[in-house]
């Protein structure tokens, strides 16, 4: 057990809470703090009210109370920093990859307790069940894991595991019975791990929120002028105070806004509108809007629902029809109606929310619808996931291995070699489900090659 | 039984019971050390026989002979000796896997054994059957009995019975006790072990052997061996004993040969329950093959001459118990052994082995002091994985004789030591057998390396003279001084334009491309002749340098850890936090390292974890 190590781990239960604490230990844990508060003094035993940026990207996460206990006066006798933010996970998980990209390691179960018993911080008096904490910790680690993971996501890892595993009881039989097992094909070889890589990649770009706790959920506001956009905004904005950021956009016809609705952080992108115009800047935007088509989780189409459909609103349909997650935002609902919406339009079964931006309580449609689509689109999978920044860890460990695997392969090393990386490989996914994996090998050698002479 | 006669000239320091592969290296490696010894065999014209396949080596069966090799065992040079076939296997699959196998004269090998044992000094080689120990009131062995009631008395015994212990027999369904065909079983010996170990049933089996003058080779493929000097040990002389090799050949079964086969299973003891010992899965029987592998309608079968100057042909894959007459029937189905003569049928043996968690890794029993076990009384399979317990077990029955501290081989050391370790903290449910998937470490345990793992322990015992230790010094002094050089100069301009390189660079990069090999390097110009020899160690080395850091960090972490002593009067009740049961294992064996106390069997990671806990408190406080 190395004590050189800084660990970080979420001390609160999982799940949406007021408050989120986590806890860094360790030689780093101050350098850390530092590089990510915008503050630098931090008085042993003081609360420090900070705003806490990632150094690198130069993302706001979130601005919360830091302690900072200097060793030996802490819990695990080591320099210790704690921080209470919102609880949402979203931000709980960037601060901790955060202090992950600053050199810390993720704590395995159990280990601040263990530090602190190394240190003799804990009363040896008051603790002659701490081996069967230790014990127990160690097996329900296993057993958490498992919890966690489950329906279709389990059943993909348990998947792909079996595939490398079978791939492994082939290298590895062929090199312990050579007259009997014929070695795997190269490219069969590559192409089996090259599958199953991209499957796991898929995996976590899934599971990975990291991504959508950077940008938050990309909502795409669009419409013709003068339907209310910026008025809806303007609601949204002044009824929520949790406000993170509001930064003008690139060209002066983009607006983005963040804003934390029921704790899920949105950014709302703002567009001027689009219209059909030779105009240059126009056209930027145009450009620009295309680009953020692409890459939005949601779209928000404001139409005017006291104006006719116009041939702009047309241009917009037709941008838009092959695009999924829209939501129609029929506008001015409290004044007489006179649009109709073209047939293509109704078939697409579009969902829609009538509304009137001048009033904050008639947003609240909005908010509420917003807050159940983030429950249907993100899967409860991935909602667990948020919470368990270890899973991640190993699933983007054991592509690394696998990646390392192809990097061999292509380089030509042997057989013998890349065994290395699959059993690796295979090892971390194994801190997912729990298993051991030389007698699984042995066992799978034996259970498939008819092997003996 | 007749008075014991304790006069002085039956008193020895080690006694080896058995002469076989474990037998052999115990007693040589106590003699070697000096300490008076006395092997007993129950026939002395045995010692060292091949009773199942004619070969040695093969993967991680290589590399232990590599390893008893550089530990100054004598298996090795005996495999060369006595070779008719020599052949690399996996060359093409990794450095780390690649290994020798040897096809063997067995009479040469028995005989070359035979003379090196009853030459050794130190050493007496006497025939005699062992009927019990004689163990005192403080569970301690202090000599055995023979069947004629003789003592020989001595302060650390090594038992390497092989499958001798209540040996059972089986061809059909007849069964008959013996160790072996021909031989005696020990009987009356596991009811003195029964008293103070826990003893298992296992199985084994041998194939056919067949008569040479009646099997049609043309009908077969010939495998013959690799045509170079292939050699195991570093102190085996060059030779041209190569172009002198035998080929193994080629065949396979039929469907009628499985038809015939299926139709028998009703007077196979096997599966009419007759045997109870549980077989190896990575040995099965050609019943088991055609049973469990339906759907495969033929399996290889190898036919390798067992000497030079005999007819007896060895039929690997086709160990079986089926009867004489169905045995006879199943091979003439197959291609060559139409008109096939049988020498000897193939037969299943049954045996008592000592469940190995109930052994120290120096292979002492925990239960009985000064005891040491060896080879397939430990569940083990093989030849090889005998002879390295054996060289463990005598080396330990020697120094325990002269109280002085063990020698332990890890996981991190040697195959042995993985072995050994396998053994006594894993539960063995059939005949163990070496693989190298088994190492965590395999890049690191290698053949070539072996004697630089392992020869400086072996020179401080004096088991490898001081000019094999200067040799060997010498040469590891030549590989790191090539990679010194690669390290240093640049490759010449011929390899810019051949390797389609963008520009010069240092040979140590160069030498890391996949197509660089040493013919290359030579090609080039950039190894000297009289290089040769360690080109490819050294090449090794450098080609696989990332995967080697990052193994051997792993096991620099581990060492630290197993290192760390525990204080010899550890008042283990005032840890709190251990359990009550592991308190009482602590006392009771009193271990002085944290890799002594990993490997109590009931001991888990949370009361290690306490126990490394309690200690770097009480450290920090001292």
């Amino acid at each position: 057990m190395s004590r050189d190590t800084t660990i970080v781990a979420i001390a609160t239960p999982l799940g949406i809470g007021g408050i989120g604490v986590i806890r860094l230990s360790g030689p780093l844990a101050l350098s850390i703090t530092q590089q990510l508060a915008s503050k630098s003094q931090f008085p042993p035993r003081q609360m420090v009210h900070t705003h806490l940026t990632h150094p690198q990207t130069h993302r706001r996460i979130d601005d919360g109370l830091v302690v900072y206990f200097k060793s030996p006066h802490s819990f695990t006798g080591e320099d210790c920093t704690e921080f209470h933010l919102h609880g949402n996970p979203l931000v709980l998980q960037m601060l901790v990859q955060a202090t992950l990209d600053l050199g810390a390691q993720l704590a395995t179960p159990g280990e601040f307790t263990k530090r602190a018993f190394i240190n003799g911080k804990l009363d040896l008096t008051q603790a002659e069940a701490i081996a069967d904490i230790i014990h127990a910790e160690n097996q329900t680690a296993h057993a958490v894991a498992l919890n966690h993971l489950h329906g279709s996501l389990f059943t993909a890892i348990t998947q792909i595991r079996q595939n490398l595993m079978t791939v492994l009881e082939h290298l590895e039989g062929s090199i312990d019975f050579p007259d009997e097992i014929d070695p795997y094909s190269r490219p069969d070889l590559i192409q089996t791990i090259a599958k199953a890589k991209s499957h796991l990649t898929q995996i976590i770009d899934i599971q990975d929120l990291g991504k959508l706790v950077y940008s938050g959920i990309k909502a795409l506001i669009i419409g013709r002028p003068n339907v209310g956009k910026s008025s809806l905004l303007n609601a949204l904005i002044g009824e929520e105070k949790a406000i993170v950021s509001a930064i003008a956009g690139t060209t002066r016809d983009i607006i983005e806004v963040k804003l934390n609705l029921g704790g899920h952080i949105f950014e709302l992108i703002d567009t001027a509108g689009i219209r059909k115009s030779r105009d240059q800047i126009e056209s930027k935007g145009i450009r620009k809007i295309n680009l953020h088509l692409g890459k939005a989780h949601l779209i928000i189409w404001v139409l005017d629902r006291s104006a006719p459909f116009s041939n702009e609103d047309e241009a917009i349909f037709q941008k838009i029809k092959a695009k999924k997650n829209i939501l129609l935002l029929l506008n001015k609902s409290d004044k007489k109606v006179k649009l109709i919406l073209p047939p293509a339009l109704l078939k697409k079964k579009w969902p829609h929310l009538d509304i009137a931006t001048k009033s904050y309580e008639a947003i609240l449609p909005l908010k509420n619808w917003l807050s159940s689509h983030v429950q249907q689109t993100l899967h409860p999978h991935d909602l667990d996931l948020i919470c368990n920044v270890r899973q991640i860890d190993c699933l983007k460990k054991t592509a690394h291995s696998l990646a390392q695997f192809l990097t061999s392969a292509q380089a030509g090393f042997e057989d013998a070699i890349l065994a290395l990386d699959l059993k690796e490989a295979i090892l971390r996914l194994g801190e997912l489900t729990g298993a051991e994996v030389t007698e699984e090998v042995l066992d799978g050698v034996f259970a498939r090659f008819c092997v003996g002479k | 039984m007749s008075a014991i006669d304790l006069s002085l000239e039956n008193h020895y320091e080690v006694i080896v019971v058995g002469s076989g592969h474990a037998g052999i290296e115990a007693a040589l490696a106590s003699a070697r050390m000096g300490r008076k010894t006395l092997c007993l065999t129950l026939n002395i014209d045995n010692i060292g026989l091949m009773p199942c396949n004619p070969s040695i080596g093969g993967p991680a069966k290589g590399q232990i002979v590599g390893e008893i090799d550089a530990l100054g065992g004598e298996m090795g040079r005996a495999a060369d000796l006595t070779a008719i076939q020599t052949k690399v296997l996996n060359r093409s699959r990794g450095p780390a896997v690649q290994c020798l196998r040897t096809q063997n004269d067995k009479r040469e090998y028995n005989h070359l054994m035979k003379k090196i044992l009853c030459n050794q000094a130190h050493l007496e080689v006497r025939q005699a059957m062992i009927e019990a120990l004689l163990i005192d009131d403080t569970t301690t062995v202090y000599g055995v009995v023979t069947e004629l009631g003789k003592a020989y008395l001595a302060h650390s015994v090594v038992l390497t019975t092989g499958t001798f212990l209540k040996g059972k027999m089986h061809i059909g369904l007849n069964a008959f006790s013996g160790g072996r065909v021909g031989e005696y079983s020990a009987e009356r010996l596991s009811d003195t072990l029964i008293k103070h170990l826990r003893l298992g049933r296992l199985k084994t089996g041998t194939p056919p052997r067949l008569d040479a003058r009646s099997i049609d080779f043309a009908q077969m493929t010939e495998q013959p061996g690799d045509p170079e000097d292939l050699r195991f040990s570093f102190r085996t002389p060059k030779s041209d004993r190569y172009l002198n090799q035998i080929a193994c050949h080629l065949t396979h079964t039929t469907p009628a040969t499985h038809e015939i086969i299926l139709s028998n299973l009703s007077r196979s003891p096997m599966y009419q329950k007759v045997i109870q010992g549980v077989g190896p899965r990575y040995c099965p029987s050609i019943e088991d093959k055609v049973v469990r592998f339906a759907d495969k309608d033929r399996h290889q079968i190898f036919i390798e001459p067992e000497g030079r100057d005999t007819n007896d042909m060895y039929a690997q894959g086709l160990n079986t118990s089926l009867p004489e007459d169905a045995q006879e029937a199943f091979l003439k189905t197959m291609p060559g052994l139409q008109n096939v003569k049988i020498l000897k049928p193939g037969y299943a043996v049954e045996y008592d082995f000592v469940y190995p968690d109930q052994l120290h890794p120096t292979l002492e029993t925990k239960p009985i002091h000064h005891l040491f076990l060896a080879g397939q009384i430990n569940g083990t399979s093989g030849y090889e994985e005998a002879a390295g317990q054996g060289l463990i077990a005598g080396i330990n029955a020697a120094l325990s004789s002269q109280n002085q501290p063990p020698f332990i081989l890890t996981r991190e050391d040697s195959y042995i030591g993985t072995m050994i370790d396998d053994l006594i903290t894993k539960n063995i449910y059939e005949p163990y057998r070496m693989l190298t998937s088994r190492s965590e470490y395999r890049l690191v345990l290698r053949q070539d390396n072996a004697v630089f793992r392992l020869s400086q322990r072996a020179h401080a015992l004096g088991l490898i003279s001081d000019d094999e230790w200067t040799g060997i010094q010498s040469e590891k002094r030549h590989i790191e001084g090539l990679i010194v050089k690669w390290k240093k100069e640049s490759t010449p301009e011929a390899a810019v334009s051949q390797f389609n390189l963008r520009q010069k660079t240092l040979l140590y990069e160069f030498i890391k491309r996949p197509e660089v090999d040493l013919s290359a390097l030579m090609a080039l110009g950039c190894i000297a002749t009289e290089d040769l020899d360690y080109g490819q160690r050294a090449l090794v080395q450098v080609k696989y340098e990332g995967y080697l850091l990052k193994q051997e960090a792993e096991i620099a972490r581990i060492r630290h850890y197993d290192s760390k002593a525990l204080p010899e009067n550890l008042d283990y009740a005032q840890i709190l936090g251990l359990k009550k049961e592991s308190v009482e294992k602590f006392t009771r064996f009193s271990p002085k390292t944290i890799f002594e106390a990993k490997r109590i069997s009931g001991i888990n990671p949370a009361d290690l974890m306490v126990l490394v806990t309690y200690l770097e408190k009480h450290g920090r406080r001292g």
